[in-house]
């Protein structure tokens, strides 16, 4: 059996009337990528707080390797890396001084820091830029910085809090590699993200969370699966897709429909009622200009588990 | 503790060059800045102060003078005899004060002073009041030395005149005495018979006259006789004459015949001594020697003959001289008998002016008698005098006397103690320092308080802004040592700004701090850095942004500085600003800064001020970290 990294029991969290997080428990297994998920407000940057110390649980515990994050403070945070979701490093310091700073935070000997700093550096790419200064880096440079400020203290959890926010595709794409690339090293990843795509590419286990409560678990490919859903987005002109989604919803076979950027989108079980649908159509006078029909993603995941759409 | 953040903060001030230029160059200019303004008007006071001068006398010319001589004021004269044009020039800011001085000199001048300048307004003021101070004094010293100058002079004076009373004191008595001597000498004075013997003397004066007379009749007589026989002694005298002439010629005569015999006898002398030496007896011989013979007893017969003829001769010269003294005797004779005459006369004029006296003694009598009468009046009168004379002149001795001693007392004085009864010698304390010296405390703390003010605040807001300060927390450093390495980079800068201000202070100003004060300086620059470090974390805390942070600490900053004694003196300033400003950190700072630069005084003196800024950084960081808990850790 796989070693627990992180065990999260019974956690919750208020903020007065509020309930941030409610009796949220789950585990991450060494080693792995998991990815949180889940709309804003969700309760994923809640549970971050909790795992990295910042924020007291109202009720239950979150462990980390075994340790107390609320009475072991000190020692979790030490063996935790952080990644905030902006870059915070200092601009007027060096790549290097940039490491050898946290580094020192962590009491990481001077000497091992510029080891680990040297492979770090190397792993993320940013060999050629040790002497420059942090502000003179672009995008992309300056979010693996970012990343591998929290790693030169070799850290055995890297918390990452929605990092591809604002990156654009191919930075993304790098980001990813990066964290495979950390991943493989051994540190166990936990990432939130709202990006279903980011978790599907990325995440070996997901978690889905909406207002405070954890939706579902698993691997994206096994809940995908288990959402075991067809999907069809049709668009049609004028596009009064209002009438058709109450007209559509007295058919059986439909699970749930939903009004879109590209349309209208239909969520089937096993039977595919077509005609029924373009009857539909038709009879409110409209002329369906495109159909297409997809295997469920994470969204759909999502939208199947919560039984409302993701917002 | 690894001092990782401090070495780190350190880093990122140096890198950051606008935080570079504000660590060791503000200093730099601030210093050099206030100094030299400061110095400005340490070294020649106000200059050039525009003054508008209208009126004018002697004494206001003199006070003009003495105003150009201190280089404070550039004179325009406006040439008027009206002080509203003066006043009107201020008003109108054509120069920043104006005096106008009355022709009449016992009129006050009039100061038209622009008290909208209110810096230089007092100075202005002080000029003026320092210099008809000292105009009026000038002007009392020399009145009063020449007072002092006369008094001594009446000083020298009152003695002779002491002397002076007292001898008329005592001629007044003897007066007095000779008045009552006088008196009783006139009573013993007989009226009466002294006009007896009056009438007695004029009797005998007129026959004296008649007498007189009757001899110079006689005396007129006598002279007519004496001429006459004048007369008969010349003619006897002319007779003898003519006779003595005839004898001359007689005896002259002979005297040339015996010459003639005496030659014919030297002849035949000679003749015989020649032929007869050999041979005497020859016939010859013995004729010539009788022939001289003969003539020599002829010329003896004759010498005889002839020494009759002499003698009458002789006795007719002698009738003759006595002739000549009888006539001079008569002469003279004649003479004494005219003088007798004139006397006579001289006399009998003198009788009648003799007689005239007498005549006036008479009424002079009649007089006497009034005299007398009125003298015993004068006599008695003259008693009181002198008594009172007495009395009063005591009364001058002695205030003669007291008034020596008073104007003695008085002239001891100098005139200067007068003229200027309190006299203010000022004796500035800190010999050899200079005005920069007693600034120093200011500008130090004036500088560090904005440099660590800001520093803090900055520093704070932008850890917050560029959440590295989170990121941070999210490491195993606490957000208390977090603070304290903070304070610490801080407080190191705060040195090296201390380091940089002696270092300019000297290059500069030539001020040498005492290395003996250096210790308790930097300990005064740690406490005092960390209490504004304190402060200005805690305003980072509740700014949301740099300028927020930096707006706040201006605004903290400003009103310190204006309450901090620095700009204006708490003296000037309402109760309640003394109370605030007193408990401001910047005036402790500057406390405690003056007791060691300046008054130099011990740990125990300077500590007073130590512990409330010790209790400002230590609140100021307790506020910080309550606020950065709170917000961090929920």
């Amino acid at each position: 059996m796989m070693e627990q990294i992180i065990e999260v029991k019974s956690l919750s969290k208020s903020y007065g009337d509020f309930t941030a997080l409610f009796d949220v428990s789950l585990d991450i297994e060494k080693g792995t990528i998991f990815g949180l998920l889940g709309p804003n407000g969700a309760g994923k940057s809640t549970l971050i707080r909790v795992l990295s110390c910042q924020s007291r649980p109202t009720s239950g515990h979150a462990f980390i390797a075994g340790l107390d994050v609320v009475s072991q403070k000190k020692d979790v945070l030490s063996i935790i890396g952080v990644v905030p979701q902006e870059n915070s490093f200092y601009d007027d310091l060096t790549v290097n001084e940039n490491l050898t700073y946290f580094g020192s935070l962590y009491r990481v000997p001077g000497h091992e820091i510029k080891e680990r700093s040297r492979n770090i550096l190397s792993m993320l790419k940013l060999d050629e830029k040790t002497n420059n200064r942090g502000g003179t880096l672009s995008g992309g440079m300056k979010t693996r910085l970012n990343i591998a400020c929290a790693l030169v203290h070799k850290p055995r959890v890297l918390i990452l809090d929605e990092p591809s926010v604002g990156l654009d595709p191919v930075s993304r794409q790098a980001l990813w590699d990066t964290i495979r690339e950390v991943n493989r090293e051994g540190t166990t990843i936990l990432i939130t993200t709202h990006y279903m795509q980011e978790a599907d590419a990325l995440c070996d286990r997901i978690l889905i969370m909406n207002r405070g409560k954890i939706v579902v678990e698993g691997k994206p490919g096994e809940l995908k699966e288990a959402a075991g859903e067809k999907v069809l987005q049709i668009t049609s002109s004028p596009g009064n897709y209002g009438i058709i989604k109450s007209s559509l919803e007295h058919i059986q076979a439909i699970r749930s429909c939903s009004i879109g950027e590209t349309g209208l989108k239909i969520t089937l079980g096993e039977e595919l009622p077509v005609h029924e649908i373009f009857d539909v159509f038709e009879s409110n006078g409209e002329k369906i200009n495109s159909v297409e029909s997809s295997s469920p993603s994470l969204e759909d995941v999502f939208i199947h588990a919560a039984g409302e759409a993701w917002h | 503790m690894s001092f990782s953040v401090v070495k780190k903060d350190l880093k990122v001030y140096i890198r950051h060059r606008k935080t570079l230029m504000l660590i060791f160059i503000a200093p730099v200019l601030i210093m050099v800045l206030i100094g030299s303004v400061f110095s400005g008007a340490s070294e020649g006071g106000v200059r050039d102060v525009k003054l508008g001068v209208g009126g004018g006398s002697e004494q206001g010319k003199k006070i003009i003078e003495e105003l150009k001589s201190s280089k404070m004021f550039i004179i325009i004269d406006e040439n008027t005899t009206d002080p509203a044009v003066i006043e009107e020039g201020v008003r109108k800011g054509r120069y920043s004060a104006g005096i106008f001085i009355p022709e009449d000199e016992t009129q006050s001048l009039k100061l038209f002073l622009d008290n909208s300048r209110v810096q230089i307004a007092p100075v202005i003021l002080t000029a003026f009041v320092s210099t008809t101070e000292k105009m009026s004094y000038e002007l009392t010293f020399g009145f009063i030395s020449k007072l002092w100058k006369n008094l001594k002079q009446m000083e020298e004076e009152l003695k002779p005149l002491k002397e002076g009373v007292v001898m008329i004191n005592r001629s007044i008595v003897g007066l007095n005495s000779d008045t009552k001597k006088a008196l009783s000498s006139m009573d013993e004075i007989d009226v009466e018979s002294l006009n007896g013997s009056i009438s007695r003397m004029k009797n005998s004066l007129g026959q004296m006259r008649t007498d007189l007379l009757q001899s110079a009749e006689d005396i007129n007589a006598t002279r007519q006789e004496l001429r006459d026989l004048d007369g008969n002694v010349s003619s006897i005298q002319n007779d003898t004459a003519e006779l003595r002439d005839d004898l001359k010629l007689v005896v002259d005569n002979i005297d040339a015949a015996d010459a003639s015999m005496q030659d014919v006898q030297t002849q035949l002398h000679l003749t015989y001594n020649l032929t007869c030496s050999f041979d005497p007896s020859i016939q010859q011989c013995v004729s010539m020697a009788l022939a001289i013979r003969q003539l020599r007893d002829t010329r003896a017969l004759m010498l005889e003959r002839t020494g009759r003829i002499r003698a009458l001769h002789n006795n007719l010269v002698t009738i003759s001289q006595k002739s000549a003294e009888l006539h001079e005797k008569l002469e003279k004779t004649d003479i004494k008998l005219q003088k007798m005459q004139e006397s006579i006369s001289n006399y009998t004029s003198e009788l009648s002016n003799i007689n005239e006296n007498i005549t006036s003694m008479e009424s002079a009598v009649i007089s006497l008698k009034n005299v007398k009468n009125q003298s015993a009046v004068v006599s008695s009168n003259m008693e009181k005098l002198a008594a009172e004379m007495i009395n009063s002149s005591s009364a001058l001795t002695s205030d003669i006397d007291r008034t020596g001693l008073f104007i003695g007392e008085v002239i001891a004085r100098s005139p200067a103690v007068i003229a200027a009864p309190i006299k203010l010698d000022r004796e500035p304390v800190f010999k050899g320092r200079s005005y920069l010296d007693f600034l120093m405390p200011g500008i130090i703390s004036i500088v560090l308080m904005f440099i660590s003010f800001l520093l803090a605040s900055i520093t704070i807001v932008q850890e917050r802004s560029k959440k590295t300060l989170i990121r941070t927390l999210l490491t195993p450093l606490s957000l208390g040592m977090f603070l304290f390495e903070k304070t610490a980079a801080l407080i190191i800068i705060s040195f090296l700004q201390g380091i940089i201000l002696i270092v300019v202070a000297f290059v500069f100003y030539g001020i040498l701090i005492p290395t003996d004060q250096l210790a308790s300086l930097f300990l005064v620059i740690l406490v005092y850095a960390a209490a504004f470090i304190g402060i200005g974390m805690a305003l980072a805390t509740l700014a949301e942004s740099e300028n927020t942070a930096m707006l706040l600490t201006l605004v903290l900053s400003i009103p310190m500085l204006f309450l901090s004694g620095v700009f204006f003196p708490f003296e000037t300033m309402p109760e309640l600003m003394i109370l605030l400003g007193n408990a401001l950190p910047i005036t402790m700072g500057i406390r405690a800064l003056e007791t060691v630069l300046i008054y130099q005084k011990g740990f125990e003196a300077f500590s007073i001020y130590l512990v409330p800024l010790l209790a400002y950084g230590l609140a100021g960081m307790g506020t910080a970290y309550i606020l950065l808990r709170k917000e961090i850790v929920d």
